[in-house]
């Protein structure tokens, strides 16, 4: 029999509503995990083992007066330690943050603690979520990086630690390491889901989301985070849609553009051959699959992601930066130091030049239902001292796109999970989700690591 | 030309002097590798010019 915490979200809430197990039963098995597995891989800054029971002891009472709130009632979930969590220590993996205890929970943790779910701990981060490698071991091999910035996250969700987890994306962080971990991964639209109260590190490219066990756990995640805050500038103020109902209703195959130019010849020969199997394998199903060619202005698309990190990095860390640089991660430091340096005219300009490369891939993406792309270029690289390569990833963080991965299989000579890609346009996230629902059941490719 | 368009070298010569102002020297001889990364990518933004009605892409704006 499968542990309660090996499930998704929607079975195991399935298990609690037909009473075969209690939310504290599915909290002691994610607790026991933890217990046979966070000394070793390290995904936890802060597991809330009292408070998560106390919660999960409310929880079961809940249900058993008045029924579910919904599918995330009594389900536990790991925080990515950049949200604010009130009363609770976020640390953003920082020297800089380390007594840090806010005194009111991000819009995201209140709006899963109204649905429901028991916020389980906080998760590794990398360093302000930026590109320092994490202390967080991959549980499919030790000597591969897991990915970051959402380290633990995706670790923690892949190994079973929780039934699913938050993280964020400035590059590439919610998709890399899910897709490194053999999980899902869902990055919204720039705007659907608030990021008040989580650390920033560029304000106009930072979006918040899920990793998780299935494309079904994406959108009952998405469906409670979703919707318009007045306190995020850059809250959309755009209708959430039932992103659950959509899910299932798919009322003909999809229509897949498959972005061969850059990503394909970028990717090493294994992820190029599962790339086209995948394909194939969509194909035969019945998906309309034709190749797309990505605008002129995608060329600029990785220089104008590295100017406005670095500056808007920059801007967010000067004050503490300017007598606490030694206090940095390294790789973190350079960033803000490039920041530094860069003229507010190039920044303007890459701006500028992100307009016209939004309007491109918004026209692009309207075409079809989905874009895929390999996830990343390769599986998860055997080298500790990276988080891997945000470039697949990166140019639709750039335009704000939503975008998911979703596991595909395995790379044979790694033995590490592949993923595939799928971006659909601004806000569209229910044909993103449908369609990622669809290529998930003919792909078949749920993947548990081998602890 | 009154402003002339710098290339990769001279991008990051320039920013290798105003490291040295704002920086220790020290701290600009580690910094020397991504410096030469950034000097590529800021040289790709200096090709060309991004059509003249074209407002930035601020967080406020950043919906179609």
């Amino acid at each position: 029999m499968t542990d309660p915490c090996d499930l998704t979200i929607s079975e195991a809430s399935q298990g609690i509503e037909d009473g075969v197990f209690s939310p504290v039963q599915l909290m002691e098995s994610c607790l026991d995990r933890i217990n046979q597995l966070e000394t070793r891989l390290k995904a936890w800054v802060l597991v809330l083992r009292e408070q998560a029971i106390e919660c999960a002891e409310q929880a079961t009472r809940e249900i058993e007066l008045c029924g579910k709130k919904g599918p995330l009632h009594g389900i536990p979930i790991g925080i990515k330690d950049i949200y604010y969590t009130k009363g609770i220590r976020t640390t953003a993996c920082s020297k800089i943050h380390t007594d840090f205890i806010p005194e009111y929970d991000s819009t995201a943790v209140a709006k899963l603690k109204k649905a429901g779910a028991i916020i389980l701990g906080k998760t590794v981060t990398t360093e302000f979520a930026a590109g320092d490698p994490p202390v967080t071991v991959n549980p499919w091999n030790a000597a591969h990086t897991p990915g970051g910035s959402s380290s633990g996250s995706a670790v923690a969700v892949a190994s079973g630690m929780c039934t699913g987890a938050m993280g964020s994306q400035t590059g590439g962080s919610i998709l890399r390491p899910a897709s490194y971990n053999g999980i899902v991964g869902l990055k919204p639209t720039f705007g659907r889901v608030s990021v008040y109260g989580v650390i920033p590190v560029a304000w106009s490219l930072d979006t918040i989301g899920p990793l998780v066990n299935s494309v079904r756990d994406a959108a009952i995640i998405l469906q409670a985070t979703a919707g318009y805050d007045e306190n995020d500038p850059g809250s959309a103020r755009v209708g959430v849609p039932n992103y659950l109902h959509e899910i299932g209703h798919l009322d003909r195959p999809p229509r897949i553009g498959v972005v061969k130019d850059f990503f394909m010849e970028n990717a090493d020969l294994a992820v190029r051959t599962h790339t086209e199997e995948v394909i194939h394998r969509l194909s035969l199903a019945g998906a309309e699959v034709k190749r797309v060619s990505l605008p002129v202005s995608f060329a600029k698309s990785m220089a104008i992601q590295w100017v406005v990190m670095n500056v808007e990095c920059a801007a967010y860390h000067e004050e503490q930066f300017r007598t606490r640089a030694d206090d940095y991660s390294e790789q973190l430091r350079k960033r803000i130091e490039l920041g530094f340096l860069t003229p507010a005219i190039t920044y303007i300009q890459a701006q500028r030049f992100r307009r016209v490369f939004r309007r491109d891939l918004d026209f692009l993406t309207r075409q079809w239902d989905v874009l895929i792309t390999p996830s990343t270029p390769t599986a998860a690289p055997k080298d500790l001292s990276t988080t891997g390569d945000p470039m697949f990833q990166s140019p639709w963080t750039l335009a704000g796109l939503p975008a998911i991965t979703i596991p595909s299989g395995i790379d044979d000579s790694s033995n590490m999970p592949l993923g595939i890609q799928l971006v659909a346009s601004s806000f569209a996230e229910n044909r993103l989700l449908a369609v990622a629902h669809w290529c998930e059941a003919v792909l078949d490719s749920r993947l548990r690591p081998p602890i | 030309m009154y402003i002339r368009k710098l290339g990769e070298q001279e991008i990051l010569e320039e920013n290798i002097r105003r490291a040295e102002v704002i920086f220790s020297y020290d701290r600009c001889l580690i910094l020397q590798d991504i410096m030469k990364q950034d000097a590529k990518f800021i040289a790709q933004l200096h090709e060309g010019f991004p059509p003249m009605k074209e407002f930035p892409t601020l967080t406020w704006q950043n919906h179609p």
